[in-house]
């Protein structure tokens, strides 16, 4: 009995917190998100600003953030809003930040921006922290350019660098790189044979940047499929053999890229193809091209439209939800599939047409 | 070295406060400040905790023998931990301090956590107040982190 006697004196006595170890403070700020470490969690004391300060910590905090769904209608438009998740449900939330322009890219939280404003500007910027620094305009740049812009950040040595895919007066195709910093230039990268022919407007592409590696997969007019790793980390393009299957899109989860292949049927009833069996592939090794098989999913397309319609992955929100993009005519909705229940709840976005759709984590992270 | 539940031994444990506590040795080398010296042979006599006091030490060994439990599904050890977490500020302190001092790293995940969820939102004033921190801020400095938010263009 005496235990409970001790237990509810040290009730009254210990009721305030004392003193926390600054080990401790380091692991439970690095659970809280970037804006409130920013805007709120520095002016508690001088402690708990040198550790929010400290890159070591921004460093671990890359690990606990988030990642969401930026939305926009278009690349005109101001309005915008962000897929997340919060305690296992997938929510929108509408863009209450303002956001200097319009982002074309993202990554680890710090975005590429474009404004215009008489004269075209692109700036990298991390919207947190309100850091930002103005890149030149790729030389190469033509008219239709917008959307192919990724970037990516360079494991080990923390860099950022952007990738931007474009044409020359040949109509040649190449990829730029220019790593972000004062006095950055843009570098091309050599092609690989028949690489600089992929026309990224003319074919469906699938662009997704893993831990400083960016894939491009592409299915080209005749429904030949190509994806290419663009090394950021040293700069080469290399092939890789997609998995066995129709290709139906790539994704990042959890540092690792994902392939997903589906078996396609023809269904009378609607004198169409269905999806018949999904497969979920990780790249193990991207030199040897090896997959391997993570999930795979029989379909019911009678109870679900996305088997139907077919879909196209866009993001994986860390928790075991996928958020995918089903076409609908003109336009397009989203669902969240979650990969351990396989649940697929509907998303009510608002925005007829989304066309600009960047994944985005808040972060304290500079560069 | 086997640690399956069936050919389990136990171990004492003695707490700050001069309390001992029988557990079953495959739940306590939950704890890796006893599983190593579990392992280095220096296990027999009863193991002194002078970090951590008898209720605490009840509490923790509450967690261990749960997360121990192998029959037990990801999803039940989620509930029962949600549930587990639901204590008063003093006893999150000493439990987050144990699990820091033992070393059992899904512990003090689990108290970070429910820490983070506390302070999440609440304005400095407030945060201030429920870790007992002194602001040793100087006005002039509160201001030049106020001035450091605005947009820095390099």
């Amino acid at each position: 009995m005496s235990g409970i006697i001790d237990h509810s004196q040290r009730m009254n006595q210990e009721n305030e917190v004392p003193f926390l170890p600054e080990e401790i403070i380091f692991q439970i700020l690095i659970r809280l998100p970037a804006e409130f470490l920013y805007h709120c969690g520095k002016y508690v004391c001088k402690t708990w600003r040198e550790i929010i300060r400290d890159p070591r910590f921004k460093e671990r905090h890359l690990l606990f953030s988030r990642s969401s769904v930026f939305i926009q209608e278009s690349y005109e438009s101001f309005d915008a809003s962000f897929i997340e998740s919060e305690e296992g449900e997938v929510r929108v939330k509408p863009l209450e930040r303002q956001f200097p322009g319009q982002m074309l890219a993202s990554c680890e939280g710090v975005s590429l921006f474009y404004y215009h404003h008489c004269l075209d500007f692109l700036y990298i910027v991390n919207p947190v922290t309100k850091k930002a620094i103005i890149i030149p305009f790729p030389s190469l740049i033509h008219v239709a350019w917008i959307g192919y812009f990724r970037m990516a950040r360079i494991p080990h040595t923390g860099e950022f660098k952007v990738l931007c895919r474009c044409k020359d007066q040949n109509v040649r195709f190449h990829w730029l790189v220019l790593t972000v910093g004062t006095n950055a230039t843009w570098r091309r990268i050599d092609t690989i044979p028949g690489e600089d022919s992929i026309d990224l407007e003319k074919e469906v592409c699938s662009l997704v940047s893993v831990e400083g590696v960016v894939y491009c997969a592409t299915i080209g007019i005749a429904g030949v499929g190509r994806l290419l790793a663009i090394d950021l980390r040293d700069e080469t393009i290399h092939n890789i053999i997609m998995p066995y299957g129709s290709f139906n899109g790539l994704i990042e989860m959890r540092k690792n890229l994902y392939c997903m292949m589906c078996t396609l049927e023809y269904f009378e009833g609607g004198g169409t193809y269905v999806m018949k069996e999904l497969e979920i592939y990780i790249l193990e090794d991207l030199h040897s091209s090896r997959w391997i098989k993570v999930y795979e999913i029989e379909t019911n397309m009678e109870a679900e439209a996305i088997w139907f319609r077919g879909f196209w992955p866009v993001a994986y929100l860390d928790d075991g939800h996928m958020i995918l993009r089903i076409p609908n005519g003109d336009k397009h909705s989203f669902v969240a599939y979650d990969l351990k229940t396989r649940e697929i709840t509907a998303i009510n976005l608002g925005i007829v047409a989304p066309n600009v759709i960047v994944i985005y984590k808040s972060s304290l992270a500079s560069w | 070295m086997s640690l399956s539940p069936s050919t389990s031994k136990m171990l004492s444990l003695k707490s700050s406060d001069g309390k001992v506590l029988e557990v079953e040795e495959h739940v306590a080398v939950l704890c890796e400040t006893i599983k190593s010296l579990v392992e280095d042979g220096c296990a027999d006599s009863p193991i002194p905790l002078a970090n951590v006091d008898g209720a605490t030490l009840g509490n923790v060994m509450e967690w261990c023998k749960k997360h121990a439990d192998q029959k037990a599904s990801a999803d039940d050890l989620e509930d029962w931990d949600a549930e587990f977490v639901e204590r008063d500020q003093g006893e999150l302190y000493h439990l987050i301090m144990a699990a820091n001092y033992l070393n059992i790293k899904g512990l003090l995940d689990l108290i970070c956590q429910k820490v983070a969820d506390m302070i999440k939102g609440k304005h400095p004033e407030k945060i201030r107040e429920i870790f007992n921190i002194e602001n040793d801020f100087t006005p002039e400095q509160q201001e030049q982190i106020r001035k450091d938010n605005s947009w820095a263009f390099e």
